[in-house]
């Protein structure tokens, strides 16, 4: 069980610490506001689960990339808000440059193979 | 579980953030049209394992480590109270590898790793003089230590200081050479320094007041005294009315105006009883005694240590390099015979620094010792690799339900290394013990005068040192115990090992070799340890049976002094002694009486530069070792004539000038010529002072009376028993000249009555007159006790080794045995007698055994090597100790197999067989 669930972030891992600390971007949420505007944001497309999502946040934390406090919600409700730190905006913009860079020589590739094919 | 508090909060936020999340997700599923309960269950579901979201966020926060160290101590806990036995063995047998070498390191840490209770120990040095040649000179002249202490650029101050024995009373009579101590007197050890000693070494007060440069300034002037704490404890009962009280020491008044708070204990291991100004020397070595009188202007005359106080700045490399320089000026503008052109810096901050001497001895020791933690830990690994094998099944489990192979390794290691650790502690407390127990033992062995026993003060109190180094060498025998046989255990072999139940026929042999060859090595290291102690042991019999070329059984020496104003009256002290021996030679039982400056075997001995005319050049000196003795001496002592003659009563003091010779020193001299009737200068002979230099005494060499050669002599060990004389001169006494000499008195039995009588017989002839007496055996006992208490260690070192070996090879037997029930159940059945099952057994201890031995000898070899400098007429190859020490460990062995094969008689082969 745990073996499947620590794979998981694994393979996730790069792209969900880019989605996170994209969500966080424009200001501060909880966890399950992360996870809620990662849903919303994708169209339903993604789904974080709790199993991915905490150990990523508190990774984030450890590093320093995000910093967390508690504070109360619309729902006035006491939860642990997570928001950018300094390093973590930096961060954002380099994993964002870099995906889009992954994303070009992606395209690039299947475009020439798409190309191959045809031609 | 408990958690630090720290940690607590953390694991409580967690909490709280993953009950805010599901309340959150509720909220909207109820928003969306959810009934309550089905949102709650909806939420849950979508949110997964609560615990294990816990389990891996928690990971993050970088202590999983520890948790999974606390889960592996538990579970290391709960397998060694399953099976005490198995872990209080394994404890004990490191506790005592960890512990001899805990013991051995906290004695090395109090010679030379703990800083001395003086201010600012880093920065004090040690001066040691080296002359041309190479040699060291620890003793400076006082004039050298004035031109050092002024003309130097890297010491803010330069401390002289000096050993002082001297008496509580009136003077001692003038006995001798100043190792003889006057019956009748209290003799104190002190020292005397220079007037800086107390502001240098920032010694504390715990009464009165130190004294200052100012009184030590001109000789005799200020006769104070600075008692220290141990001292005045002792003998004058903590008196607080002291200070200000006058004490008589040597026969001198002395004021005492201090005493030293009980920290401070001064730079050397025997801490003096007191401290006086350097000028007050000749108080103390009066007369006779070496530098009385011409110390202060005498730049040959060396009589103070020397310690310097390192200018900020300075590294001990730089003070010695300028040391160096201002040194060789010294020797360039006084040129003298063996004067220092160099000096060697080292700290003087600890008892001892560690030079070239002491290195190969502290390296050796290590060594030895070391081998006995080998020992342990191959014994332990043994244990480990036996229950390993009864645990095959429970690690297969963990290691198929997904238990990674570091994980159980490192679950294997935290078990050795908690068994190393509850080692280390027992070894500490070992240590601690032996050494309280031992050191007062081992102190009142040492053959030293009671006085200076009392004075020893090493602290052996174990600190933060000597903890750090049995942690780490705790865990480095965890770790080298536990190794293999994690290794071994973890690897990944499931099926077989969790197809078969339990020990079967045949099996579980793939240990076996990796355990014999651990017995082999114990055996071999064990056999190393047990010839160098075999070697000592031999060495020690040789040495106290060696052939000193003399009897001197039965022979005593005796020193005449007189009290009171004649004390250095040697005109006066010569009659009485006559007057003395008279008296003796009638007394019953006295065979044989003679005279002699020196007595044999007290370590001390005349020396003389001789020339040999038509041999070499003129101005050729040599040096020869020569004792002044009368026609009787070879007599008393039966040394035997192998040609020429002895000298005659008649040539005693008569100014006949003529020689009796070693053996070698006649090969040494005239190895060609018949050495009777050979001519010999003799310097000694001379009659006059020593010269300051070298050529002064090559210019006075010309004028050295010739001897001529009339006998040669056996070849004797007059000086040490462990050195048979390389030259030695015989001389009768010169007419009117007179020394402090000795009475050598043989009886034909037991001197024991006669030496009682000795003093009231000397009170007979004048009330003043004071006597000793010494059996000449004594100095043997002195002269042994390095040979003896180097056996003894290396013999009890040798015996622990024996004993963890044995063990381990009992240890190895026996779960042979209980791996073989089966098997031998069958050949009971099958007819086999009680002593084929025994020898099945036995041949297979003794294999081992025999492998041990071969490679042990080879170890040995390589120890006898090391002690070769030690041994005294035995080759390093010694076949008696090779021989003999592996004959014993054979017994020994053979017992250890005996033991548990013994166990497998007792196997009744219905329930062997049907126990699978």
């Amino acid at each position: 069980m745990k073996r499947r669930y620590e794979n998981r972030v694994e393979l996730l891992q790069g792209t969900l610490d880019l989605l996170i600390l994209q969500t966080l971007q424009w200001g501060g949420r909880h966890g399950y506001g992360v996870s809620r505007a990662i849903r919303i944001q994708s169209g339903d497309a993604l789904q974080v689960d709790a199993g991915s999502l905490y150990p990523a946040l508190h990774r984030l934390e450890r590093k320093k990339w995000i910093k967390s406090e508690w504070t109360i919600s619309d729902n006035h409700q006491r939860v642990k808000t997570y928001c950018l730190t300094a390093i973590g905006k930096r961060q954002l913009a380099a994993e964002r440059s870099n995906w889009e860079k992954l994303v070009e020589a992606m395209a690039s590739i299947l475009h020439l193979a798409e190309k191959e094919s045809e031609g | 579980m408990k958690f630090p508090r720290w940690r607590q909060r953390k694991e409580n936020e967690l909490e709280a953030e993953i009950r805010s999340h599901l309340d959150e997700a509720i909220r909207e599923r109820v928003e969306r049209g959810e009934t309550p309960e089905e949102a709650r269950a909806n939420a849950l579901r979508e949110f997964g394992n609560v615990g294990l979201v816990k389990e891996i966020t928690r990971q993050m926060w970088g202590w999983a480590s520890l948790d999974r160290l606390q889960q592996d101590l538990k579970f290391a806990l709960r397998v060694f109270l399953k099976k005490p036995g198995v872990a209080l063995v394994a404890v004990l047998t490191l506790g005592i590898g960890v512990g001899v070498n805990a013991a051995l390191f906290t004695v090395f840490n109090a010679f030379v790793l703990k800083p001395l209770p003086i201010q600012d120990p880093a920065s004090l040095v040690n001066l040691t003089g080296v002359d041309k040649q190479g040699e060291k000179h620890r003793l400076f002249s006082y004039l050298d230590y004035l031109d050092l202490r002024q003309q130097t650029r890297v010491f803010s101050d330069v401390v002289a200081w000096n050993k002082a024995r001297v008496t509580l009373g009136d003077a001692p009579p003038n006995l001798g050479d100043g190792d003889a101590f006057a019956p009748g007197y209290e003799y104190l050890f002190g020292q005397i320094v220079s007037g800086n000693y107390f502001s240098a070494l920032g010694a504390e007060m715990a009464l009165g007041r130190p004294f200052s440069e100012n009184e030590d300034v001109r000789p005799g002037e200020h006769p104070v005294v600075v008692l220290s704490h141990s001292f005045w404890k002792r003998r004058f009962k903590s008196d607080e009315q002291i200070i200000g009280r006058a004490i008589e020491l040597h026969g001198f008044p002395f004021t005492v105006i201090g005493v030293t708070a009980p920290e401070f204990i001064g730079v050397t291991p025997d801490v003096p009883s007191f401290w006086a100004p350097l000028m007050m020397r000749d108080q103390f070595f009066q007369a006779g005694a070496w530098g009385h009188g011409r110390w202060r202007t005498d730049r040959s005359t060396d009589v103070v240590d020397l310690l310097g106080r390192l200018k900020d700045g300075f590294t001990r490399e730089q003070a010695e390099a300028d040391t160096k320089l201002l040194i060789g000026r010294l020797a360039q503008t006084y040129p003298r015979d063996g004067c220092k052109t160099g000096v060697r810096l080292e700290s003087a901050g600890t008892l001892t620094t560690i030079n070239e001497d002491l290195k190969p001895v502290v390296l050796g020791l290590s060594l030895c010792f070391g081998l006995v933690l080998l020992i342990a830990c191959a014994n332990v690994t043994n244990l480990l690799l036996a229950r390993a094998a009864f645990r095959r099944r429970e690690i297969a489990v963990r290691l198929a339900l997904g238990a990674s192979r570091w994980r159980v390794v490192r679950q294997l290691l935290t078990e050795s290394l908690l068994l190393a650790f509850a080692g280390g502690a027992a070894g500490t407390l070992l240590a601690d013990w032996t050494l309280r127990t031992l050191y007062p033992i081992a102190l009142s062995s040492v053959p030293i005068p009671e006085g200076l026993s009392e004075q020893f003060s090493i602290n052996l109190s174990l600190d933060w040192r000597v903890f750090g180094f049995t942690f780490l060498l705790a865990s480095a025998a965890g770790v080298a115990a536990g190794l293999v046989p994690a290794l071994q255990t973890s690897k990944p072999d499931l099926t077989s090992a969790l197809k078969d139940d339990g020990p079967n026929l045949g099996r579980h042999f793939n240990h076996s070799r990796l355990r014999s060859g651990l017995v082999v090595l114990q055996i071999a290291v064990c056999l190393t340890l047990l010839i160098g102690a075999g070697l000592l042991l031999r060495n020690l019999r040789r040495v106290q049976t060696i052939d000193t070329g003399m009897t001197i059984k039965n022979v005593f020496a005796v020193g005449v002094g007189v009290s009171g104003i004649d004390r250095n009256n040697l005109i006066r002290i010569g009659e009485l002694r006559k007057q003395l021996a008279e008296r003796l030679r009638a007394a019953p039982g006295v065979v044989s009486l003679s005279e002699a400056q020196h007595q044999p075997l007290s370590g001390g001995m005349g020396g003389t530069s001789v020339t040999l005319p038509g041999q070499a050049t003129a101005g050729d000196l040599r040096e020869a070792r020569m004792n002044f003795v009368s026609a009787d001496y070879f007599d008393t002592l039966n040394i035997r004539l192998q040609s020429g003659r002895f000298f005659t009563a008649e040539e005693d003091r008569a100014g006949t000038r003529v020689v009796v010779v070693s053996e070698a020193t006649a090969r040494h001299y005239w190895p060609d010529a018949n050495p009777v009737g050979q001519r010999i200068g003799v310097g000694a002979a001379s009659q006059r002072a020593p010269t300051a230099s070298i050529e002064e005494e090559r210019a006075a060499s010309a004028q050295y009376p010739q001897y001529t050669v009339i006998g040669v002599v056996r070849d004797a060990r007059s000086r040490w028993i462990f050195q048979k004389d390389e030259t030695f001169l015989y001389l009768p006494f010169p007419p009117d000249l007179h020394w402090i000499q000795y009475l050598l008195v043989r009886t034909a039995g037991d001197p024991t009555s006669v030496m009682s009588r000795i003093r009231e017989m000397g009170a007979t002839i004048d009330p003043a007159v004071r006597v000793t007496a010494q059996r000449l055996e004594d100095h043997l006992v002195v002269q042994m006790y390095p040979f003896r208490a180097l056996s003894w260690l290396s013999g009890a070192l040798g015996m622990l080794a024996l004993l963890l070996a044995a063990g381990g090879l009992a240890g190895v037997m026996s779960f042979l045995v209980a791996q073989r029930v089966y098997e031998i159940g069958v050949r009971v059945a099958l007819g086999a007698q009680p002593k084929d099952v025994i020898a099945l057994f036995l041949k297979q201890g003794l294999r081992l055994t025999l492998l041990g031995v071969l490679l042990g000898w080879l170890g040995g070899a390589a120890i006898s090597r090391m002690l070769a400098a030690l041994l005294v007429d035995i080759t390093p190859l010694d076949p008696v100790a090779f021989g003999g020490t592996a004959l014993f460990l054979f017994t020994v062995a053979l017992l250890a197999c005996w033991i548990p094969a013994r166990r497998a008689l007792k196997v009744d082969p219905i329930v062997a067989l049907r126990a699978e």
